[in-house]
């Protein structure tokens, strides 16, 4: 918690009203706390599903590294976050409350982040710590980060990169090393999100392109060419070296090798086209974007009978959907200002519902865990006022 | 304004209904049933129980888990010796979610355990995207029959009271570990309206449930003999078969209300459901409809709009231009490329400002960027002949001036160089901007009828653009993506309306033509507008127009004017004038741009006066 009050203070030091913004980030980071101690109420051993999984497969990582072998010789199962979480366990004993504890504090410090995406697209302060805090406690979020599963990471990594992203596109005084440091992290970033979601590289990469080839055209700056190219070639590398070398044994596609489906790679993308084609897009879309809905809430399995987790999470739907109409007036905005950044993490929500949507299951707790990941960004757009401000000045001066 | 809130709220209310419930409507048959449940009992002679349980699921639109509910009661131990799910058409045998085993994929068929006080859990995970899915579990209770003084009990519920879905085709056949007489076997079925119960033969006895709904149950009970299970743990040594068959009489004779009501809910919830899917088929063929009737009403509104805007026929252009309509030099940029390029209309502003007598010129070499012209305001008090845009730029050429009193645009550069010269200069050029904006605003004024239109294309456009992402999203229908461009479309088309006004669109027509006979040398001194003849002021409207690589014609008119700057301007053969300004264009339209990444947050902007010095 002094660590997240410190992170707080450091990164908004120059905002007054930072006290309160931090008070709320510790009040979230006491949310998680028991929210850690409620889940793992009958032992961290049984509960959970893909959480329970990835602190087995640490354990085992632990097990490996303490018998001597080598971090890069370490076997893992379903996805490199188990590799992290291993890590912790070896140093510091095996301990899934501590995993958890510091998931807390990653979606902490990504509402953090978020904050201040949110100050440097010149939102108010008032607007920009309603965004982080909303980010903070929405109840999705607090159980998804909590446990010891890899989307606290996953979105701490997502956020950091579009972070990174704007500072290095506003910050103009930067040295020519720092710029190029921080364009090599946000390469490293995309290798790690790729190693976390296979086509996280498509989604991220794709919105930083596009973020990034509207800014040149826009602006001309020469940083802004080289940062598109990096980001470019490290897409297309890691998609040689990564992607397709993995595609094959990646449990979240449909019928992998493992599934005693496919052989090859190209059986995987034809298997995946074919799942694609039978798609009802629309309806597909339309379950990534909106499922549960209400009255599916009682049948997700981990919540089912728990009257008051099923309200939390009724209510959470229709703030969502809220949420989402409010965006569309973001978008428009978006598009009348002809924004580069925005128009990147468009392009990224825009990609990522598509993906989702396409290849994941028809799942309603499948949809509201992945959709998690776009909550972030949407919160950057659930605004009307500025569409109404943007079109006032513009037909003021026409009329 | 309190009444435009409550009418947003309402709105804002009834567009997440239209989320939270029409999506409903249309998924309405996703909550899965269970289509088949057989059970098969061995009775042992310990009293043990071995356990077949294969559960069919249907309707399934996709899960990656299934749980089972298996009845613990006290004294029991359950044991889970095989767990199978279908995959592929066959089954194969699921692994335990357990330390050691992590070598499978979870997803391709895992299961896990979790024992609860009343029951034990097991989930099984898998790819169960298919609409039929199965698992068969077989398990052992240990201690789980009651044995009395006088008779045997076996106690069991398969489904439990809580189970949230249908299920279908409930067939339990119990055998017992030896043969007796059936007279001496009784059971009994709790839980549900609908049932049979049959002792099949000397040692066997079926139920039979065509289907349970929420808030039913199935509860099986067999006394028999006690002396079947001779390995047994004794539970009790008096006898208990007087008072079990009173329970059971009580049970017989009590009024079954609840199973009643829930099968009046379950009634009522199928016939809510079957209402629903209707009302979603009709929601989606309204809006599919509705969609494309929107979108054909969008087309014909810009339809119209665009015959309103161009009544008159394209006329052919005069030989010269004499008569041309004095636009400032930002104003023909505007016109002509919609803005972009904003170092042109910079440069082409000062060196119009220059021609006035506002500005004096001179040429400066640098190292780092080559020879620049450089600009100084002269003590002209008087505004004439400048637009508002023009005298902004006056104070901003003051505000900027070096010692000297030079205005180098090199020192945009410097500032566009930092955060916060950055943010400077994005305000200077959004008020610049503004106010070009204003000042072709008043040349170009929308009749009343135009008002009428722009605004109707505005509201059309813009709510077909909100309906085009939320009706094919709620509703799940192709056609009413149609609405997304068709409204973003006429919004912009609306809001950009003075474009294509008769004035603009003769405006653009004119200055392009201007700018093709400038290219092509096709146009005489003598046939451009005598404002646009002085040769910095040719030389400003050829760079707003782009072709300041046809010199020639500025050259004759800086010629004309034979004053000193006007010859080191064409008679320096180092630094040639189309390199200066080259030169010149390239450090402004860099400056200009660098900054445009900047947000724009017009209440900052309003009024944006320049601190001068």
């Amino acid at each position: 918690m002094g660590l997240t009050a410190g992170c707080g203070l450091l990164l908004f030091k120059r905002q007054p009203k930072r006290l309160w913004l931090i008070v709320f980030a510790e009040l979230a980071m006491i949310c998680h706390f028991i929210l850690t101690y409620v889940i793992f109420a009958n032992g961290t051993e049984a509960a959970g599903t893909d959480g329970l999984i990835y602190h087995q497969v640490a354990k085992d990582v632990a097990r490996q590294l303490w018998s001597g072998t080598p971090l890069w010789a370490v076997k893992y199962e379903y996805t490199w976050y188990t590799v992290m979480v291993g890590i912790q366990y070896a140093l510091f004993g095996v301990n899934r409350f501590a995993a958890s504890f510091v998931n807390s504090f990653l979606a902490v410090l990504s509402g953090y982040l978020l904050t201040d995406i949110a100050l440097k697209l010149n939102y108010s302060f008032k607007k920009a710590a309603f965004i982080g805090n909303v980010y903070l406690f929405i109840p999705s979020m607090l159980v998804w980060t909590t446990d010891t599963r890899k989307e606290s990471l996953s979105f701490f990594i997502s956020i950091l990169l579009w972070y990174l992203a704007l500072r290095i596109v506003k910050e103009r005084e930067w040295s020519v090393i720092k710029q190029g440091l921080c364009i090599g992290l946000v390469c490293v970033l995309l290798y790690v999100s790729t190693l976390l979601r296979i086509y996280m590289l498509f989604t991220l990469g794709g919105g930083l392109l596009v973020g990034l080839f509207f800014h040149y055209l826009k602006t001309k700056r020469s940083v802004i060419a080289v940062f598109g190219v990096t980001v470019l070639i490290a897409c297309i590398a890691l998609t040689f070296t990564m992607v397709l070398t993995n595609l094959n044994d990646y449990h979240a596609l449909p019928m992998d090798r493992s599934q005693g489906g496919d052989e090859d790679l190209d059986d995987e993308l034809e298997s995946i086209i074919k799942t694609i084609i039978e798609k009802d897009i629309p309806r597909a879309v339309n379950g990534f974007l909106t499922r549960p809905h209400l009255e599916e809430v009682d049948n997700i399995t981990d919540i089912s009978g728990n009257y008051a987790a099923v309200t939390i999470v009724r209510i959470e739907q229709v703030l969502w959907y809220i949420c989402m109409i409010l965006a569309i007036f973001g978008f428009l905005n978006t598009l009348l200002e002809w924004d580069p950044y925005l128009l990147g993490l468009i392009a990224f929500i825009v990609s990522y519902t598509l993906i989702n949507a396409l290849i994941s299951e028809n799942v309603a707790d499948t949809y509201y865990r992945y959709r998690a990941a776009i909550i972030a960004p949407m919160l950057l757009f659930a605004d009307y006022r500025p569409v109404i401000r943007n079109l006032k000045t513009m037909l003021m001066g026409k009329s | 304004m309190h009444r435009i809130r409550k009418i947003a709220c309402m709105l804002l209310i009834f567009l997440s209904w239209l989320f939270a419930e029409v999506p409903a409507l249309a998924e309405s048959n996703l909550v899965y049933s269970i289509s088949g449940h057989d059970i098969n009992v061995r009775i042992e002679a310990d009293g043990s129980l071995e356990i077949i349980e294969s559960i069919k699921y249907t309707s399934f639109g996709g899960y990656n888990n299934v749980m089972l509910f298996i009845d613990k009661q006290e004294g029991e131990t359950v044991d889970i010796k095989n767990v199978y799910m279908i995959k592929n058409g066959s089954y194969i045998e699921c692994d335990q979610l357990s330390a050691g085993q992590w070598d499978a994929n979870v997803f391709s068929g895992t299961y896990s355990v979790i024992e609860e006080d009343s029951a034990v859990r097991l989930k099984v995970y898998g790819a169960f995207s298919k609409r039929n899915g199965a698992i068969v579990v077989k398990y052992k209770v240990h201690d789980a029959i009651k044995r009395y003084g006088d008779v045997a009990e076996f106690r069991r519920t398969f489904v439990p009271k809580n189970w949230g879905s249908r299920v279908n085709n409930i067939n339990i056949l119990v055998s017992l570990p030896d043969y007796t007489d059936t007279t001496r076997i009784r059971p009994f079925l709790h839980g549900v309206l609908v049932g049979r119960k049959t002792v099949e033969g000397k040692n066997a006895i079926s139920f039979n449930v065509p289907d349970t709904v929420p808030g039913e149950y199935v509860e099986t009970r067999i006394l028999f003999p006690e002396n079947l299970v001779p390995y047994a743990r004794v539970t009790d040594d008096r006898y208990h078969l007087y008072s079990i068959l009173q329970e059971e009489e009580e049970y017989k004779d009590s009024s079954k209300e609840e199973l009643l009501k829930a099968r009046e809910n379950a009634a009522k919830e199928a016939g809510r459901r079957a209402w629903a899917e209707r009302m979603n088929q009709r929601a989606r063929i309204i809006a599919t409809f509705v969609s494309l009737g929107a979108s054909l009403l969008a087309i014909f509104i810009l339809y119209r709009i665009r015959k309103e805007l161009h009544h008159l026929m394209k006329t052919p252009f005069p030989l010269d231009m004499r008569d041309l309509e004095k636009l400032s030099p930002a104003e023909v940029r505007r016109v002509v490329a919609n803005g972009r390029g904003r170092g042109r209309s910079f440069l082409g502003s000062l060196l119009h400002m220059a021609s006035l007598g506002y500005l004096k010129v001179a040429v400066a070499k640098k190292k780092d960027t080559g020879s620049l012209l450089i600009f100084q305001a002269t003590d002209r008090d008087s505004f004439e002949g400048l637009t508002l845009a023009e005298r902004y730029l006056l104070e901003w050429v003051n505000a900027f001036k070096n010692d000297e009193g030079w205005f180098e645009p090199s020192a945009l550069l410097a500032r566009a160089g930092t955060n916060e010269g950055a943010l400077q200069l994005k305000k200077l050029c959004v008020t610049w901007e503004q106010r070009i904006v204003e000042d072709y605003g008043r040349k170009n004024v929308l009749a009343t009828r135009l008002v009428f239109y722009r605004e109707l294309g505005l509201l059309a456009g813009g709510l077909l653009f909100i309906l085009g992402c939320i009706i094919p999203v709620a509703l799940s229908i192709w056609a009413g993506y149609l609405m997304l461009p068709v409204g973003f479309t006429l919004f912009l088309y609306s809001l950009r309306i003075q474009k294509h006004t008769d004035y603009g669109v003769k405006q653009h027509r004119t200055w392009k033509e201007l700018k093709r006979r400038l290219l092509k040398r096709a146009i005489a001194l003598d046939n451009l507008p005598p404002w646009m003849t002085d040769g910095l002021a040719l030389l400003g409207y050829s760079i707003v127009l782009g072709t300041e690589k046809q010199l020639g014609l500025v050259e004759t008119a800086l010629q004309k004017a034979n004053d000193s700057l006007n010859k080191t301007l064409i008679e320096d053969e180092q630094e040639p004038l189309s390199r200066l300004i080259k030169n010149t264009l390239s450090v402004t339209d860099k400056a200009l741009s660098w900054v445009q990444d900047i947000p724009t947050d017009d209440a900052t902007y309003q009024g944006q006066e320049l601190a001068h010095g």
